[in-house]
């Protein structure tokens, strides 16, 4: 054993440059495909840290109206869960229903001060959720003004989660409640989607608990372990229940079904297809590194054959000649792994910010299977068939020159290699156009240097004349929510009363119009509150063209309202959202009005844009210190808005160099063996009349025969893959053809100059030299 | 010792099959010194390779102390080769990043020996081949000569009974070229089997027997 790690050791030695190519291709490959492999399994274990999880559900409500029915939420009104469990004891034990969860400030009687994750539950939480409870009665979240806080949360907060009970905290600094922590709960890890750091009583909350309506909540059942009932079954007697107690209205009805709860993320179709996406493309990192792997040392089979001939007349069996290079294998793989945690640690605050999951999450001891299942898949592949492939080298080949080229192999691994490079690397160009191309889409709105800007209420006349006054405000606006934050729903009734669509509802004096730059295709802007605006989409779904739609009446007979006008349909949020019916009037009724207080204030700024918001940003922090939010510009709301696009396309863009390198060095690897092995054939036709290019070409020629169809078959893959990411969009850049064209003549070019240019000193070599060391 | 009896060895590929040994019946006794003549490609070295087991028969019978070992397994070729049989090439085929002492060391290392064992037969050999002070250089840093005697050395270093030579001073000049043929000679005449493959009339000499192979057949036996 020793001695062959010590000949092992000395073959590594020997080919330095070979040596390095395959640590450092396999570092960034198996790096690269073991933290998307992490990420894959964090992903598919979400929410299965719960106390016997698989009796845990979550509600589901699904919208019927008239002519189609909204995607399923898992937003419900909060008296779902309870009401369910209440009226189904024989199935299930409990039912809660929380929050969201959402970041909060909080700050302890000792000033320590946290970013929390906070959520709020009732006392039936912890039961429900199988969530373990270490200190305190849960009956205190019966009391608004008690907390429970996880023992990290406590430890972080108070030292040691016995010192935290009893003490008071505050939650975000502008509010002045204080709350008691009553009791101590076990934190969940992060991949869970109810993993609260804080968890407040809902109480203040729940008392407006209803069938319907208020849908901010999410709902929680826990089955009864006795219970033996299918989810078919179980659905059945929920729709019995809802059926009861929520009747149609208007021709709407909502239907509530249970999903377990660990199909709440994985399940969900967008999670599902980005983790199809993250598992393919670590897939294929991976085996391109492995196959890069074994491409070398299938290349370096004719240099190495005497050695093993060598050995084996010396006596080495066919094992010994195998586990050489197993070992051979393990003492790079080492190196590699070596290299790829040191790139994970350098790079590690990018890496989690674009996987959005901490390292020690990732890599948390039950998900250390994902690195042991790499490292043996890339023995199993990498060692064992290069070594089986040398352990067969016939010994009597030592005695002639071994010329064995493995050709077909090495065409299957070269062929893997540039398909699965053409895959990633213009997976990468779709998502960096396609990115581009939804942040500077012309919203159809007066997007450039719009800034919102938060106000105090109280002080809000003499703060917008102030900020209005400042030389880089170009104009000011001010309506109900913004076209980036998207608009609260309505539903439209047919002419019977039925619910025909729903749309877009939005309030604005009628100032905003022009501020805002809508684009009118019929009518004029509305000028009193007995007037409004529609878009072209809402035309649409009422079935009249825009000229026909001005002069129309809608609203209910009690409050009707006259269309002035139609504008086109215009972005509204990200390009997620489809184009949607969509309407705008000045408010009215009682206490609202130009005055009413939910309003958003807008300003555009002068360019630069980005300059003078910060500006702004530093006056207002300068004059109003006692606010909490800053002004943001809406091209870096909607920037923020594609962080998930933004963090795949830094996932996609990593992937794409490492498997440039990877499939560089591959070549660079495969083309110095090629010319060591064909060096004497070079020299006779160099001898008998080749010139440079003649040379060039016969190394090019047979690489590029089957560059072209790998390059038009991971053109053909990537772009079924990138409609599958694609399908988030409803409008995608129109020069996506052109993507997936290009990008695979650009893999088949630079392919193909790097052999050129890597052929050319062969090219131009004295062929003496090579005849003579024949 | 050696007994091949109507020992044939064809090559194929997909158009051409050419038959290498035809009908090659031949006996080598035990501390014979058997000299293998012929053009290049008659067939010497795959004749070679079959006694060494290091090829296989396509048919025939291949004797080995007695026993079949024509139809073996490689496994239990390798097994059999192990420690009986010592190699010498022309082009010395020592391992490049290996030193001096670890190549001659090499076959003991796939035979049950001590470490120490092994240390004392190579000092041994090292010392026997005038090596010693080249132990720890590696091939590259040896002439010619130097290294076809490491390459002798690694041969005898198992004591082997039966020492098979390709044109072992092919690529070597006159002066080393003698020196090896004495060693050669030496080993012989303490009771080694040589079988020595060689296009050299002058080598030959030190044979006791000299074989021409023509065309894959045996075409001469003649005793010196």
């Amino acid at each position: 054993m020793f001695n062959n790690i010590l000949y092992s050791w000395r073959s590594i030695a020997s080919m330095p440059r070979q040596s390095i190519l395959k640590a450092v291709s396999l570092a960034f490959g198996i790096g690269i495909a073991i933290l998307l492999l992490a990420r894959y399994a964090y992903l598919q274990s979400f929410d299965t840290s719960y106390a016997d999880h698989r009796n845990l559900y979550q509600t589901w409500i699904t919208w019927h109206l008239s002519d189609r029915d909204l995607d399923a939420s898992r937003i419900i009104p909060g008296k779902i869960p309870t009401g369910i469990a209440e009226q189904l004891t024989d199935i299930f034990s409990s039912g809660s229903a929380t929050s969201r969860g959402s970041r909060s400030f909080i700050e302890t009687d000792n000033q320590t001060q946290a970013d929390a994750l906070t959520f709020y539950g009732d006392t039936l939480f912890f039961e429900t959720l199988g969530i373990e409870l270490l200190k305190g009665n849960p009956q205190n979240l019966n009391n608004y003004a008690n907390v429970f806080l996880s023992d990290k949360m406590a430890a972080q907060l108070f030292g040691t989660p016995e010192e935290a009970v009893g003490r008071t905290l505050t939650a975000n600094m502008d509010y002045d409640d204080k709350y008691t922590v009553a009791g101590i709960f076990r934190a969940l890890p992060e991949n869970n989607s109810i993993c609260p750091d804080v968890l407040f009583s809902i109480t203040p909350y729940s008392q407006y608990f209803r069938w319907v309506g208020g849908d901010s909540w999410w709902g929680f059942l826990r089955k009864r372990s006795d219970c033996t009932m299918s989810l078919d079954e179980i659905n059945a007697r929920i729709a019995q229940v809802i059926e009861k107690n929520v009747p149609p209205v208007n021709g709407i009805t909502i239907e509530i079904e249970v999903r377990p709860i660990s199909d709440s993320i994985s399940g969900d179709s967008e999670t599902r297809s980005m983790m199809y996406i993250l598992l393919s493309l670590a897939v294929t990192i991976l085996i391109i590194a492995i196959f890069n792997y074994v491409l070398i040392s299938i290349a370096s089979l004719a240099r190495r054959a005497k050695s093993v001939g060598v050995h084996k007349c010396c006596g080495a069996g066919t094992a010994s000649i195998l586990s050489m290079f197993v070992i051979e294998t393990v003492m790079i793989l080492l190196a590699a792994l070596s290299l790829a945690a040191l790139l994970l640690f350098t790079f590690h605050e990018f890496l989690e910010d674009t996987l959005q999951t901490s390292m020690s999450e990732l890599f948390n001891p039950s998900r250390l299977w994902v690195v042991a299942s790499v490292i043996a898949l890339t023995i199993a592949i990498g060692a064992f068939i290069p070594g089986i492939m040398l352990s067969r080298i016939e010994v009597s080949t030592i005695f002639r020159r071994f010329t064995e080229s493995r050709r077909y192999w090495k065409r299957v691994l070269l062929f893997v290699q540039i398909t699965g490079a053409t895959i990633i690397l213009t997976m990468s160009a779709v998502v960096l156009s396609q990115l581009n191309f939804a942040i500077n889409i012309d919203p159809g709105y007066r997007m450039e240097g719009l800034v919102i800007v938060p106000y105090d209420r109280e002080s809000r006349d003499a703060f917008e004349a102030d900020i209005r006054s400042l030389p880089y405000v170009i104009d000011y606006g001010y309506s109900n929510s913004t076209p980036v934050y998207g608009y609260s729903g309505s539903i439209i009734p047919d002419d019977k009363g039925n619910t025909s669509f729903s749309t877009n509802f939005e309030h604005a004096p009628a100032e905003y119009i022009d501020f805002i730059g809508f684009d009118f295709i019929a009518g004029r802007p509305y000028r009193d509150s007995c007037e409004i605006i529609i878009n072209r989409s809402y035309c649409t779904a009422s079935g009249w063209t825009p000229e026909s739609a001005v002069g129309r009446v809608i609203g209910h007979p009690d409050d009707p309202y006259t269309i002035t006008g139609v504008i086109e349909d215009f972005s509204i949020g990200t390009l997620s959202y489809d184009k949607a019916p969509f309407a705008m009037k000045i408010p009215r009724g009682p206490g609202i009005g130009p005055d009413f207080s939910y309003y958003t204030f807008q300003v555009h700024v002068a360019e630069p844009y980005l300059e003078n918001t910060r500006k702004l940003t530093e006056y207002i922090e300068e004059h109003y210190p006692k606010r909490r939010d800053t002004p943001s510009l809406a091209t870096e709301d909607l920037r923020q808005m594609y962080g998930n696009v933004t963090r795949f396309r830094n996932l996609t863009f990593i992937a794409a160099i490492a498997i440039f390198f990877i499939t560089m060095m591959g070549l660079v690897g495969y083309l110095a063996d090629e010319i060591q092995r064909r060096r004497r054939e070079i020299a006779i036709r160099k001898a008998n009349g080749a010139g440079t290019l003649d040379i060039i070409r016969l190394l090019s020629t047979d690489i590029a025969a089957y560059a072209l169809p790998a390059v038009i078959i991971g053109g053909i893959i990537a772009n079924w893959l990138s409609r599958m990411w694609l399908e988030q969009f409803t409008k995608t850049y129109p020069g996506l053809p052109y993507i997936y064209t290009f990008i695979p003549i650009i893999v088949f070019i630079v392919t193909v100059a790097a052999i050129a240019a890597m052929s050319w000193r062969t090219a131009n070599s004295d062929p003496t030299e090579a005849l003579k060391s024949e | 010792m050696i007994q091949l009896n109507n020992i044939c060895k064809e090559f194929t590929t997909d158009t051409i099959r050419t038959l290498a040994l035809q009908d090659i019946n031949l006996s080598i006794a035990r501390g014979e010194f058997v000299a293998v003549m012929g053009p290049s490609g008659c067939g010497k070295s795959t004749l070679l390779n079959i006694v060494g087991t290091l090829d296989r028969p396509t048919s025939g019978s291949y004797l080995l102390d007695g026993k079949e070992v024509g139809t073996l397994t490689t496994s239990h070729l390798t097994a059999i080769r192990k420690g009986k049989i010592g190699f010498i090439f022309q082009s010395f085929n020592l391992i490049d990043e290996l030193t001096v002492k670890q190549n001659i060391e090499l076959p003991l290392t796939y035979l049950p020996v001590s470490a120490a064992e092994r240390r004392s037969r190579v000092n041994e050999l090292l010392e026997r081949m005038n090596m010693s002070h080249r132990t720890h250089h590696y091939p590259r840093q040896l002439s010619g000569g130097q290294q076809q005697r490491v390459a002798i050395a690694r041969a005898l270093v198992t004591n082997p009974d039966i020492i098979l030579a390709d044109e072992p001073t092919g690529n070597l000049d006159s002066k080393n070229g003698i020196e090896v043929m004495e060693l050669l000679t030496d080993l012989n005449a303490a009771g080694t089997t040589v079988m020595m493959v060689t296009h050299s009339d002058r080598d030959a000499a030190y044979a006791h027997r000299t074989i021409t192979l023509f065309d894959g057949h045996i075409t001469a036996s003649v005793p010196r």
